[in-house]
């Protein structure tokens, strides 16, 4: 599974995405913990985006899916920020 | 009845918009064309902004734009719903965004540009990175600016 950065996140992440290889399927509402498990960074990460307040929003393969949505290998998770056009 | 949605680096060429959806929009009865453009403020917080660097999440964010412009056909009587956000490094005083609704009356035509306005700017996956004097800022969808953690 392909996790990918956007805005904000991706300067607190300092990657643009990373691979995570997934041995069990995981819910999506299961993800941000999951990932914290998997990479040491993860967890810095975190602690980063709730200081700041900054809610993560969660699509797969472009699109929000249900938190209850089943993740597979072939997935691609982006983790965006809120939304700042205008 | 039509939705336009465009991300682009590009300027709009306002005219040429103004004069293809009155004309189209007049042949069906309307009378009324609202256009909200927004752009980059030169000062915020009395400090001195040099540009604004815009990025979009881009198939998500066309796609969320053509919802919200159906949306506000269904919930307005209006014709025309153009969206047009640009993206890049924009300087004081430049376009960032562009909202044309058409309409048989203005009062519709004002109400649905604020709708798609509101929610272009709440729902949108677009960022945007403040240049300013004393740092660098990202700025979230409620005005909420943060630094920019140093490399």
């Amino acid at each position: 599974m392909k996790v990918r950065f956007f805005g904000i996140l991706k300067d607190f992440s300092k990657i643009e995405s990373v691979e995570v290889g997934l041995e069990e399927p995981i819910r999506v509402k299961e993800l941000l913990n999951f990932l914290a498990d998997k990479l040491n960074w993860f967890n810095d990460f975190l602690t980063r985006t709730e200081e700041a307040d900054i809610p993560i929003i969660v699509l797969v393969n472009d699109s929000i899916v249900s938190e209850d949505y089943i993740l597979k290998e072939e997935d691609v998770v982006t983790l965006l920020p809120p939304a700042a056009g205008g | 009845m039509v939705v336009e949605a465009l991300i682009t680096k590009n300027k709009l060429d306002v005219n040429e918009y103004l004069e293809r959806l009155s004309k189209d929009s007049s042949r069906e009865g309307c009378g009324a064309l609202v256009m909200f453009m927004g752009f980059v403020k030169g000062l915020v917080n009395d400090e001195s902004v040099s540009k604004l660097i815009y990025e979009a999440y881009e198939n998500f964010a066309l796609s969320k734009m053509r919802e919200i412009g159906n949306d506000a056909l269904k919930n307005f009587r209006v014709r025309d719903v153009v969206v047009i956000h640009r993206v890049g490094d924009l300087r004081p005083g430049d376009p960032t965004i562009y909202i044309l609704v058409t309409a048989r009356e203005r009062s519709e035509a004002f109400r649905a540009a604020e709708y798609v306005l509101e929610r272009v700017k709440h729902e949108v996956p677009i960022s945007k990175l403040e240049i300013r004097e004393d740092g660098e800022f990202w700025v979230l969808g409620d005005g909420r600016r943060i630094r920019r953690p140093k490399p």
